[in-house]
């Protein structure tokens, strides 16, 4: 049984280019990727996520608005009761990815990450939570 | 002996020489798919002069569109710039004027793009983040503060609430004592590329158009120094399109704009000469400089030959450029003032009006100040140093630039016809084409570099895995949102509530129907204090909200 | 068991997380499912609208599945959305993007969406898709959509077995509809063209228009516009008056039961795959292969 991922867009940034690129590495890699386009809020990326039974959920963000919206986001999964692993993906500095692993998030990758690297991580979370 | 005699004894020559040492690559494609040959040369390389090049300042302007480019004056040089609150921006701008920048060019923060005030639940974490936040006219009386407005000219990036922002701008002015007349500057308000690659839309495509129409008539007549448009190639290429893309796209949602204006019987004479355009500067010199000058001599071909028209300046391409951001790199971040001198050069050997040219520190942060001068000083050091500015079309009737220009033009032109096929801009933009084509295009570049075909120095060759990633940023204080609340809060509590709500009505009311022009509607409520979110919350009702399709 | 009892009760009350799960349970095929399945069939139910929606890539299906959600929505209706797109036969992954059109809804407790990817294989989706509509009907839905690419080709295809069929073209397909002839045509109650608004729209809705007289039980034709929100509520007049008569006329109930025979097919052949694979060998006759295997059961029946 193939693992779904939720590929969200948290926030008002529309450049969707590197969420996209992501979605599209992840599906190649034999996941099913259920990509909720631009302009979310946490709370509908919470219900998606829960609506969809996703094992992972990837945030994207390129506005600088990730440390507001990142752990807002993994506070209001948790709040339902759920537990994917939760990876940041986006220009974060590495000072706050330290901060957003204290608040809620499971991995984070800064700038210039390829795509590839991403895939990795799941597949290591995937081995310790077959 | 002969041209053709040369060239085989040559080819023989080659032939020999490449069966013993291979060369690099088997074949040297651009990233626009045109094959490159070993050399270029007159049998290769034909063309016209006085058909396809002509002469600077004359149609179809291939070699630029003013008789002497910048041996007259240099390009404007126009950094974008803009974050946390107008007081911060307006600092930053005065600071880049005295360094010797010539035009002011404004980034916005993403709530003011899509019309949302800083106290609305979706702006969290975004006010004063990638640009500046704007909710009222007196955050623009900030912005602009100690600056002459009828001295700068100043560039906006901003799209869905354009008209607001231009009458806040018309505002402020007339505050300040200014006739509209006198203001220069620009305006993005280029809706179609939004929904195609840069994200910051509001309403659908058919009330979008109308409002640009809108603002175009609206300068054609009060405005005659304000580009009320600039058509926007640069989003398409950074979303991922090649370079064929980025102009075919381009010219297409152009010729949408001049179709929605030309049914409001003006003529193409009288508003086509204030269009203004927008392109990326990509890294492969050759292949932009002759895109640069394809995209001229196939514009002024359109304007005269689809469009009728007969005024020069109304076929004439000038167009603002900017480097390419998405080829920063966030190792080794000062390669990327090499690469941004590279692009800002094809930019100038492509005749461009303007330029922005990004810091090198941009894949990582906001730019900082230090990395904001180098970027400055790059082109200084081009139009004070290199020689390039001192005569025109410098690598005009280079075998290689023509012959470029040429298929170029052609591929270009190809495309543009499939999307007219497909029944113009919008119709191709609603079913998902050119954002597909978009998309594919991007994964076809993270392919490449991915299985290394694609040398990214510093990235995916000559990498250095003992790279110290820390890196200084730029940071934005989060209580920024509160004071911008505070604000309009202000504002709200001195502003005379009655004509807020006649304006907002009468706005709402001339909305509903269509013939009315709303920019003069658009101007009362900025004077009477409205703020940008309440403005465009009363369109929102009117005109519903887009919702783009699925593409991948 | 009694996690499967406490499912069932937390699924009467419509809670969003519980139906997620039951629906994840079926599709990790967990050792509960049997006992689950049981016990969800011994429900009560109300039988559900479910509107299936089909049609090519790009003709608007997910905007016109949003914005009929919609109107819906504001009318104080559940709505449940199963949609379905294609898994890759190169990776097995699958992009699912269908929710894009509808996320500006959420958050919402009247509206469920689930997306799913077809694995491509004989019959793999719809025991799934079917038992999910079960699954909302418990949860007491008053709207069940099903947004499919597939043009119903295969016999399992739940599209043939939804109450109201609607197919979803736009303008300018016109050389599609040729390709249709034969298969979904046939059974859809509605033909939809969306994209009104588009300049020649006119022309490919007449040429719709009288492509349907032709057929022996002429669909009615809807022509909307999703974007415009145009003519939705004829739509959706359309959609309940087609439920209704069909209603009448005890068509519904033949439906169902087709629907049941039809799940019991694919879960069948769900099952039976693995095992198929096992009783064939390299270098055998194929047919006479498949023949024993089938004899063999046949006489497992007489004994059974």
């Amino acid at each position: 049984m193939g693992r779904k991922i939720v590929v969200a867009k948290p926030g008002l940034d529309g450049h969707d280019r590197q969420a996209k690129v992501i979605a599209r590495v992840l599906k190649d890699n034999g996941y099913d990727v259920v990509y909720t386009g631009i302009r979310q809020t946490p709370s509908q990326i919470a219900q998606t996520v829960l609506q969809e039974s996703a094992d992972v959920v990837v945030l994207n963000n390129l506005s600088g608005a990730h440390l507001e919206l990142f752990p807002e986001t993994a506070k209001r999964i948790r709040e339902l009761g759920l537990n994917p692993f939760i990876i940041g993906t986006g220009v974060i500095p590495p000072e706050d990815q330290e901060e957003l692993l204290k608040k809620g998030l499971d991995v984070v990758f800064g700038p210039g990450t390829p795509p590839q690297t991403i895939v990795e991580a799941i597949k290591q979370w995937e081995q310790t939570n077959p | 002996m002969g041209l053709e005699e040369g060239k085989e004894k040559w080819m023989e020559l080659y032939t020999k020489h490449i069966g013993k040492h291979a060369e690099r690559q088997k074949e040297f494609i651009l990233d626009s798919g045109l094959v490159l040959e070993p050399i270029y040369d007159p049998t290769n390389s034909q063309f016209e002069y006085e058909q396809d090049l002509g002469w600077p300042g004359m149609y179809p302007f291939t070699r630029g569109v003013q008789p002497n480019m910048y041996r007259g004056r240099f390009w404007t040089m126009r950094q974008y710039a803009g974050y946390g609150t107008a007081k911060e921006t307006n600092e930053r701008f005065r600071y880049l004027l005295e360094q010797g920048q010539t035009g002011l060019s404004v980034a916005f923060d993403l709530p003011t793009q899509i019309g949302y005030d800083s106290d609305h639940e979706l702006s969290m974490g975004e006010v004063g983040k990638v640009g500046v936040a704007i909710d009222t006219v007196e955050d623009m009386h900030i912005l602009f503060d100690q600056i002459d407005l009828s001295k700068v000219s100043t560039s906006m990036t901003i799209n869905a609430p354009a008209a607001v922002l231009l009458a806040m701008y018309i505002v402020v002015a007339e505050e300040n004592g200014l006739d509209r007349k006198v203001l220069s500057g620009t305006i993005q308000n280029d809706i179609l590329k939004e929904y195609v690659a840069r994200g910051t839309y509001i309403f659908p495509p058919k009330p979008s158009l109308r409002l640009i129409a809108d603002t175009i008539e609206f300068c054609a007549q009060e405005m005659p120094k304000w580009n009320p448009i600039s058509i926007s190639g640069y989003h398409i290429r950074e979303a991922g399109a090649n370079a064929v893309e980025e102009i075919a796209f381009t010219f297409a949602n152009a010729k949408a704009y001049v179709d929605a204006v030309l049914k409001r019987n003006i003529s193409v004479d009288d508003f086509a000469g204030q269009l203004s355009f927008f392109f990326a500067a990509h890294n492969n010199l050759l292949e932009e400089v002759a895109k640069f000058r394809a995209a001229r001599r196939l514009w002024a071909k359109i304007m005269r030959e689809q469009y009728g028209a007969t005024k020069e300046r109304a076929m004439m391409l000038r167009f603002h450029t900017q480097t390419a951001g998405s080829t920063l790199t966030a190792q080794q971040p000062l390669n990327n003032i090499i690469r941004v001198t590279l692009q800002a050069l094809a930019a100038v050997l492509g005749g461009t009006q303007s330029l922005h040219t990004n810091s090198y520190d941009e894949a990582l942060s906001l730019p900082t100040e230090e990395a904001v001068k180098v970027a400055l000083r790059t082109q200084q050091i081009l139009a004070y140093e290199s020689g390039v500015a001192d005569t025109v079309d410098p690598l005009g009737g280079s075998y290689v630039i023509e012959r470029l220009t040429n298929e170029l033009e052609e591929n270009i032109a190809r495309e543009l016809k499939a999307i007219d096929d497909m029944g113009g801009a919008v119709a191709a933009i609603e079913s998902g084409y050119m954002q597909k084509r978009i998309a594919e295009s991007a994964y076809k570049y993270y392919k490449g570099v991915a299985n290394g075909e694609k040398v990214i120095v510093g990235v995916n060759k000559f990498a250095d895995p003992e790279e110290d990633q820390s890196f200084r940023v730029l940071r934005v204080d989060p209580k920024i949102r509160e004071e911008q609340i505070e604000s309009i809060n202000e504002v709200k509590s001195k502003r005379d509530n009655v004509k807020v709500e006649e304006s907002l009505e009468e706005l709402r009311k001339a909305a509903m129907t269509e013939d009315v022009n709303l920019m003069p509607l658009i101007i009362d409520a900025v004077r009477n204090r409205c703020t940008l979110g309440e403005i465009m919350d009363t369109l929102r009702d009117v005109f519903g909200e887009y919702r783009p399709p699925v593409v991948f | 068991m009694g996690t499967n009892q406490s499912l069932i009760r937390a699924l009467r009350n419509g809670s969003q997380a519980d139906i997620a799960r039951a629906i994840t349970l079926i599709e990790k095929n967990d050792e509960n499912m049997s006992e689950f399945l049981k016990l969800l069939y011994e429900e009560d139910t109300t039988p559900v609208p479910l509107i299936g929606l089909t049609g090519f890539g790009g003709a608007g299906k997910s905007s016109l599945v949003g914005v009929l959600a919609e109107s819906l929505l504001k009318l104080g209706k559940r709505i449940g959305i199963m949609a379905v797109d294609p898994t890759s036969p190169k990776s097995g992954g699958a992009l699912l993007g269908d929710r894009i059109r509808l996320q500006h809804l959420f958050p919402n407790e009247n509206l469920f969406f689930r997306s799913f990817a077809n694995k491509g294989s004989l019959g793999g989706l719809s025991p799934l898709l079917m038992e999910s509509v079960k699954i909302l009907e418990v949860a007491g839905f008053d709207y069940i959509f099903l947004e499919t690419v597939g043009i119903g080709q295969s016999e399992v295809d739940i599209t043939h077995f939804a109450d109201v069929v609607v197919l979803v073209l736009s303008p300018g397909l016109g050389d599609e509809i040729q390709f249709l002839k034969g298969g979904i045509m046939e059974i859809a109650d509605i033909l939809v063209m969306n994209k009104m608004d588009m300049p020649s729209a006119n022309v490919s809705l007449a040429a719709l228009e009288a492509y349907a007289r032709l057929l022996d039980e002429p669909p009615k034709v809807v022509p909307v516009s999703a974007i415009e929100r145009r003519n939705i509520d004829v739509l959706l007049f359309e959609i309940n008056d087609c439920y209704g008569r069909k209603q009448e006329s005890h068509e519904l109930e033949q439906i169902r039961k087709q629907r049941n025979r039809a799940l019991y097919h694919s879960w069948m052949m769900q099952m039976l795959e693995p095992i198929l694979d096992q009783c064939y060998s390299e270098g055998e006759v194929p047919y006479i292969a498949a023949k024993t295997f089938v004899d063999s059961i046949g006489r497992c029946l007489n004994e059974y």
